[in-house]
């Protein structure tokens, strides 16, 4: 589920550790994809393609994110760097606050974690027909999204908490802003998780269904990730 | 604004968002809304349009004003500005500079990054093109006629059809630019840090009103 919140409405400990956080690992993700020339330029489409089904209004303030399949297709590395420059790109144009950038990509790598990893290990236990795979990356679609949304209640939670109260006065000072967001977390969970959980639903629907026609056409896209996850563990 | 240093506006916008991002009052916020507009008029960008734009994180924002709105009206009504003051204020930057530029300031950082974003601006022109032309086709060829089971079959087919051929584009574009020598990077020349010139003059003052701006409406000054 991509974040957004608006600029000014978390903490400022809150969004910097956010980037920092990101950056860290994304510089870490630079370092292990150094080499993977082509596998870049297929990141670069699902940058692309991320940022299309992102635009499509469907009338709720809900879109289609594509970010399981991401890391299904893509691997987690990858999966990142390709957030991070769809996150960045989005809030340039004012989708998504620009200081949420860094907790946007956090949030999003651990929907492509989450499906990468659970695509894989149902395809473990499942027979290989094509209508078991198409299955298992819906059901690992959903699963990754209604977590995400989750997450961004948890995150919107912490964002309530006051550093001074929580680590002592002195850490207060030292963070600098110890002014917590003043945000009813029942009020915005109460709006934000049916429709992030009824949207998880559709684009489960639609990464089946995307994935069975790819699984016909050019299952190599789709299984290629998932068998070297396969090796590697 | 259009002929200003990419740097320089860079700059400018990171310091007008901080003072939109700190501003506490509604009368400073709208001031900024009001200067952002101002300048983008100067800038000659369709105005409308972008405030059009600008209402899609408005509408986000709505979700948290309502979360705020308990604990006060005026948090609310901060929460909306803000989001709109941003997304102008980045609309003014993306209005005035060519994408491709701003690429270029993140190979300063990483050229992995600025490689997939260069990628990426090119991939998707092509891909909301094709996707137009074939759901053209796909339209006129009767793809949305006949039951709802039909439909959703068809449409299904198509999503995925444009998946694999942006795939296959993908590889195509890999294949061509590896033939004309690409190693995994693209040369970039941005600009030396330092090189200001007279039309740098523009941003520069949009960021001193801003702040000036905000530090009349502080209450700690």
């Amino acid at each position: 589920m991509h974040i957004h919140i608006p600029d000014g409405v978390l903490p400022i400990w809150l969004w910097i550790a956010g980037y920092v956080l990101a950056l860290a690992l994304v510089a870490l993700a630079v370092r292990r994809v150094r080499g993977q020339e082509r596998k870049g330029v297929l990141a670069a489409v699902m940058v692309a393609v991320m940022l299309v089904v992102q635009s499509i209004p469907l009338g709720v303030p809900y879109h289609i994110n594509l970010s399981a399949l991401t890391g299904i297709i893509l691997g987690p590395w990858w999966a990142l760097i390709s957030i991070l420059v769809t996150n960045a790109a989005q809030a340039s144009f004012g989708h998504g606050g620009v200081t949420i950038v860094g907790l946007n990509t956090l949030v999003v790598w651990t929907e492509a974690l989450i499906g990468y990893y659970l695509f894989a290990a149902l395809r473990r236990r499942l027979k290989s027909s094509r209508l078991r795979i198409s299955t298992a990356a819906g059901a690992s679609t959903l699963i990754a999204l209604v977590f995400s949304a989750f997450l961004v209640v948890g995150i919107v939670g912490i964002s309530a908490i006051d550093p001074s109260e929580a680590l002592g006065e002195h850490a207060g000072e030292l963070l600098g802003v110890a002014t917590p967001a003043q945000i009813s977390l029942t009020i915005f969970a109460t709006l934000v998780l049916p429709i992030a959980i009824g949207g998880a639903l559709i684009e489960a629907v639609i990464t089946a269904l995307l994935v069975a026609y790819v699984l016909q056409v050019k299952a190599s896209l789709i299984l290629g990730e998932s068998d070297s996850c396969q090796r590697s563990t | 604004m259009h002929r200003a240093s990419v740097e320089t506006k860079i700059a400018s916008t990171a310091v007008a968002l901080g003072t939109i991002i700190f501003s506490t009052m509604i009368l400073t916020l709208v001031g900024q809304f009001l200067i952002i507009l101002l300048f983008q008029f100067a800038s000659k960008l369709p105005v409308k349009r972008l405030l059009i734009w600008a209402s899609y994180p408005a509408f986000f924002a709505v979700i948290f004003a309502i979360s705020q709105a308990q604990y006060s009206v005026e948090l609310s009504a901060q929460t909306m500005l803000r989001a709109v003051d941003a997304a102008l204020l980045m609309l003014l930057l993306i209005g005035t500079t060519p994408f491709t530029r701003i690429i270029a300031e993140f190979g300063r950082v990483s050229r992995t990054l600025s490689n997939l974003a260069f990628f990426s601006y090119r991939f998707f022109f092509l891909f909301t093109d094709e996707s137009s032309r074939r759901l053209t086709a796909f339209r006129v060829r009767g793809g949305f006629q006949g039951p709802i089971r039909t439909k959703i079959k068809n449409a299904a087919n198509l999503i995925g059809l444009l998946f694999v051929s942006y795939m296959d584009s993908g590889e195509k574009v890999y294949d061509a630019v590896k033939t004309r020598g690409y190693r995994g990077e693209f040369s970039t020349e941005a600009a030396l840090l330092g090189e200001l010139t007279r039309y740098d003059f523009a941003p520069v003052l949009f960021a001193c009103v801003t702040v000036a701006l905000f530090l009349v409406g502080s209450p700690c000054v």
